[in-house]
């Protein structure tokens, strides 16, 4: 190491650990925000592979799969497209039809949200792949939990979470009775008509019923009959998740081109402010430098060198608050974050990259600094 | 117009040599807002291989402006200065840098070491810049025990006294063996007892290794440890003179035996 660069970048710790923290701030941003975004999405599409219902219905409005919805649908439009009512008849080629309520609470930890799913476990383990693995089915105010939420969390003793624990739902202990595989929906799942007392003071609503098919292949026919039955009605094929989550992904690389660019911007300025402070506090060490016959490439890269040091310790700390910061959310919402590696490297390359901007016009400032100007600076 | 000092000093000397500084005729206006502010008005001068000059005068005569061409940091108005054969006024300045890194070595009244390195990171910065690398240890330690200051080089200027930090300067200055130094008031910030030290050393440099040294100075006593003093005012060379004897202090007993 060039141990002027060095000792310069020590000789001056506050402005170094600020100049660090610009990059490492650009470089959290970036893995951070493109691993919640991959992470969420990841997770969504993995949970949704373990529902075979071919057909989702929900009540007219807007359509959000990964978010509660309020419990706006009458569960009897169940029982009037699985057998027929008294107001219509029911829907040829329909299996089995499964009402669920969602539900979108405060995290027990108080950071972000969790969802909670009122089920009818008789017919969602005939929609979905889901069976206890462990325990039993809950029965009025208990709960079931997949594998990794009894994994990660803690219950309201902040002990590891074994059948029997009690975790706060709706503000109250509720028990876990079971634990569920394979991973679908919500990661917490009450009978159905616990959630609809609960939130619905009892009333018969859920959020949207899974629709199996008898055949598969008829369900496009299934569709348009549910959609001529119920015209105002929003009906999404499990089949146009893929394209409705890559339709989602095209406005979010919309948005994280902006955060990474964001990200950019701030090691560049915070770099560029950071070295342009340097050169007028050392403008009489640049004259010195230039009395000994250094070239302006010598002046340039050593500045450039100061930058890129500061660049390479604010990716690794930024790298490790990172790693740090998906645990800390993971562990405190069911927010997922994907710290993947070749963001990681984009990340890295951006801070380094923009450093180098950040510290070219400064440098390239010091280089054409008139020497004796500069060694008459006090 | 052509002074006469540089011909008595050839002739001095040996007089098919060829002086390591000559400056022709050279001329330096500054502009101040409306103003032309004639710094050096022809001043010629030969400075010969092995010489230790002494220029002397008032502030504003151009003595600074002088040393600064002769170590082109700065272009004359008009006016040549060749170092050791180079006329490095009419260079780009890429060339003029190349010049100085390879023929000169500055000391400076504020000594102007870079405080983050020890007095040894800084020769070895200097020795960078002159591309050696990572430099050549034995000739630093032979710098530093040639200036007394083995015990020194670990410190950092801040743990070190004026006159130890002006001869690290100096040392540094030394060490790429450039064929002149520059010397910019060099006792201009030290006590008398310092300034006695780090002349008497820079005259047995001169002595022993027939370094060139050209020292500006406004302290007459200092000047006497030169072979020739200049006088200089309003930009010209007014007189000159060969001072006996350089005097000896008791300061320097123990120091520089």
């Amino acid at each position: 190491m060039d141990s002027l660069v060095f000792e310069n970048v020590r000789h001056r710790p506050l402005r170094t650990i600020i100049s660090l923290a610009g990059v490492a701030i650009g470089v959290v941003l970036t893995v951070m925000t493109v691993g919640l975004a991959h992470g969420m999405l990841r997770n969504t599409a993995e949970r949704q592979a373990n529902v075979s219902a071919e057909i989702m219905f929900y009540a007219a409005g807007d359509f959000s799969p990964a978010t509660g919805q309020a419990l706006g649908l009458d569960t009897l439009y169940g029982t009037a497209i699985l057998d027929g009512t008294s107001r219509v008849q029911p829907i040829p080629g329909v299996a089995v039809v499964s009402p669920v309520a969602q539900y979108l609470q405060t995290s027990v930890t108080g950071v972000g949200f969790e969802l909670v799913e009122g089920i009818d476990f008789a017919t969602y383990s005939k929609v979905t792949e889901l069976k206890i693995v462990d325990g039993r089915e809950p029965v009025g105010d208990e709960v079931v939990v997949d594998r990794r939420y009894a994994s990660d969390k803690k219950d309201i003793n902040g002990q590891p979470i074994v059948l029997g624990s009690k975790i706060l739902l709706f503000g109250r202990p509720v028990p876990i009775v079971g634990i569920y595989e394979p991973e679908v929906g919500a990661r917490l799942k009450l009978p159905l008509d616990t959630l609809q007392r609960l939130v619905v003071n009892g009333a018969e609503k859920c959020s949207l019923l899974l629709v199996k098919c008898k055949n598969p292949a008829e369900q496009d026919t299934v569709a348009a009959a549910l959609r001529s039955t119920y015209p105002s009605n929003r009906i999404v094929m499990s089949r146009d998740l893929p394209s409705l989550v890559s339709g989602s992904i095209g406005s979010l690389e919309v948005f994280l081109k902006v955060v990474v660019r964001l990200a950019a911007v701030v090691s560049t300025l915070v770099i560029l402010l950071a070295m342009y402070t340097t050169i007028i506090e050392r403008t009489r060490e640049i004259g010195v430098l230039k009395s000994l016959g250094a070239s302006k490439l010598f002046i340039v890269g050593t500045i450039v060198k100061e930058a890129l040091l500061i660049a390479v310790l604010g990716v690794v700390v930024g790298t490790i608050v990172a790693v740090l910061g998906k645990f800390a959310v993971e562990a405190a919402t069911s927010l997922h974050v994907d710290v993947e590696l070749t963001w990681v490297g984009i990340a890295a390359i951006i801070g380094l990259t923009s450093s180098v901007a950040g510290a070219l016009y400064p440098a390239i400032r010091a280089a054409y600094q008139d020497p004796v100007h500069a060694l008459s600076y006090e | 117009m052509r002074q006469t000092i540089g011909l008595e000093t050839r002739s001095r000397h040996d007089s098919k040599m060829t002086p390591i500084l000559q400056t022709i005729d050279l001329r330096m206006t500054y502009h101040v807002g409306k103003m032309d502010v004639h710094a050096l008005r022809g001043l010629s001068l030969d400075v010969d291989r092995g010489e230790f000059l002494a220029i002397m005068g008032p502030s504003g005569c151009g003595k600074s402006t002088l040393l600064h061409l002769c170590g082109g940091l700065l272009t004359p108005t008009e006016g040549k200065v060749l170092v050791d054969g180079e006329e490095i006024t009419a260079s780009s300045d890429a060339r003029r840098t190349d010049v100085r890194r390879r023929k000169i070595g500055f000391v400076f009244q504020k000594f102007n070491l870079f405080p983050t390195l020890t007095a040894e990171g800084n020769l070895k910065l200097a020795e960078r810049i002159f591309g050696k690398g990572s430099g050549d240890p034995e000739r630093r330690r032979k710098v530093f025990e040639l200036l007394k200051l083995e015990a020194k080089m670990r410190h950092k200027p801040l743990e070190l006294s004026g006159g130890e930090q002006q001869r690290v300067a100096i040392a540094r200055a030394l060490v790429n063996e450039p064929a002149l130094i520059l010397a910019d008031e060099p006792t201009g910030n030290l006590d008398s007892e310092n300034s006695e030290v780090v002349l008497s050393m820079l005259r047995d440099l001169n002595k022993q290794t027939k370094q060139t040294i050209v020292m500006i100075t406004h302290n007459p006593e200092a000047a006497q440890y030169a072979d020739r003093i200049i006088h200089m005012r309003d930009g010209h060379v007014v007189k000159e003179e060969r001072p006996s004897a350089p005097p000896v202090s008791p300061a320097l007993e123990g120091v520089h035996p």
